[in-house]
């Protein structure tokens, strides 16, 4: 007896040192919680069990078998919380995760603080070593072809990496308006007939975009996703590049009533910067820049030159009235060092309709949009808009 | 060599491990960088508050201890609780979310 208490003594102590090396040496939050929870509760356990071989009679093998019980049954409860907590709280992930499989599901906070500081920046977080990158939302709505069309031609243009989201957002097809008493059972069959049809619909055009992809000879990547289109779109929003979505359609891929304006909501959402694409020209020749003069437009523009997904085309920067002069100048001497950038002509009207992409500088907020609606839906008329 | 003096070795060396993670999560309670981090640490010091209570049932040749080491690991759980809602809240009172 003594000399199995003796190995389990020793043995529970090793593994509780092991496991509080651990949460000295592993490199960030998630993966020294695991040590503390998985090896603390093996080292504990086996000390306990070693206590009742040193005093073996009943009542302390009652009180060891609680303990170990209960340890068993709270350490891992309380790392779940602990885990969950963390990441709900935004501690940063160690810079060599592959993969966050919660990205888009759970809401994940800022982790500021001097500490967050501190912590290695993932790495990658440079701009200028970060691919081009074009993620491109898939829908069967009435931009479905274009919106595939103009990534893969942008993406093959740049030599970018090609993310494809198919996105089916089952809230919004659930949504069938009142129901007529005695009318649950044929909701429910309606619900899941459209569920269905949204799912065949998305299908067909993931298998387009897989053709169209590979007869242009791209190699890229597909992801499908059910949930909140909001929050998986922005959690794919890329570094560098550009989110390309269809402007008409909505995710529920032509079977329920949609949102009628996906580039509103999304921008709401705060889901920006964001391409809406209606149709795909043939060549784009012809960029609008719309500047209003706030820091806001100027951190947009620095962003749409460092990224200058079509840097063929000509660019025009249009200054919203109202805009200090200080501020044109900084902006048309950023746009000036690109090469084919131009002053804006006399009539604003025709430039606009000319446009075959319009970059919305300003903050990306509902009222602002609403008034851009207002104006005229001359801004909206393009076939790309930008919303930044 | 008896069992015994063994046993009693055994004693000495376990409590010295215990004593050494003991530092080591100490450590990383200081070093933090953050809020998580030492809420981490600190359930690893509870649980390893469990494992030294038992050795010191050894040591010590009293049984009574066990209870101890009960009482330890459910408060080390109940602060783990706690301060993990804490963190996920931001804060510790309810209306400031």
């Amino acid at each position: 007896m003594l000399w199995l208490s003796s190995l389990f003594l020793v043995a529970g102590a090793a593994i509780c040192l092991i496991a509080a090396a651990g949460v000295l040496r592993l490199p960030d939050f998630f993966m020294r919680m695991h040590a503390a929870t998985e090896a603390g509760v093996a080292g504990c356990g086996l000390v306990l069990i070693g206590v009742g071989f040193a005093y073996p009679s009943p009542d302390v093998w009652v009180k060891v078998a609680i303990g170990v019980g209960f340890l068993l049954v709270t350490t891992p409860i309380a790392g779940h919380l602990l885990a969950r907590a963390g990441y709900v709280a935004g501690v940063p992930l160690w810079s060599g995760t592959s993969s966050d499989e919660l990205a888009g599901t759970l809401k994940r906070g800022s982790f500021d603080g001097p500490f967050a500081q501190r912590m290695p920046r993932p790495a990658g977080a440079d701009a200028a070593s970060v691919r081009f990158r074009v993620v491109v939302a898939l829908s069967a709505g009435p931009g479905g072809e274009a919106v595939a069309a103009q990534a893969i031609a942008l993406a093959k243009a740049s030599d970018a990496e090609l993310l494809a989201l198919a996105i089916i957002d089952a809230k919004q097809i659930a949504k069938i308006g009142p129901v007529p008493n005695g009318g649950n059972h044929y909701a429910a069959r309606m619900r899941a007939s459209r569920l269905e049809e949204a799912r065949r619909q998305l299908a067909a055009s993931v298998e387009r975009f897989e053709a169209a992809a590979s007869h242009a000879g791209l190699s890229y990547a597909l992801q499908l996703e059910e949930g909140d289109p909001a929050a998986l779109l922005g959690a794919h929003l890329p570094q560098r590049g550009l989110l390309l979505i269809d402007g008409q359609g909505w995710f529920d891929h032509g079977t329920g009533d949609g949102v009628g304006d996906p580039l509103g909501h999304l921008v709401a959402r705060g889901v920006f910067p964001l391409a809406a694409v209606a149709s795909s020209p043939e060549a784009i020749e012809r960029i609008v820049f719309l500047h209003d003069g706030s820091p806001h437009s100027e951190r947009r523009l620095t962003w749409f030159l460092a990224n200058d997904p079509w840097p063929e085309a000509e660019l025009v920067l249009h200054c919203e009235e109202g805009a200090h002069e200080a501020e044109i100048a900084r902006a048309s001497a950023l746009t000036a060092r690109r090469g084919r950038g131009s002053v804006p002509a006399a009539d604003k009207t025709q430039e606009l309709l000319a446009a075959h992409v319009i970059v919305h500088g300003n903050q990306g907020h509902p009222g602002w949009i609403n008034q851009a609606r207002r104006a005229g839906g001359i801004a909206r008329s393009a076939p790309i808009v930008i919303f930044g | 060599m008896t069992a015994e003096t063994v046993h009693q070795a055994s004693v000495v060396l376990a409590a010295a491990l215990v004593l050494a993670a003991l530092i080591c999560a100490g450590m990383r309670i200081v070093r933090g960088p953050g809020g998580p981090d030492r809420v981490v640490a600190l359930d690893m010091l509870s649980l390893l508050g469990v494992s030294a209570t038992g050795i010191a049932v050894v040591a010590a040749g009293s049984t009574a201890f066990i209870d101890i080491a009960l009482g330890v690991a459910l408060v080390g759980f109940l602060t783990t609780v706690a301060f993990a809602s804490f963190i996920e809240r931001g804060s510790i009172n309810e209306e400031e979310r």
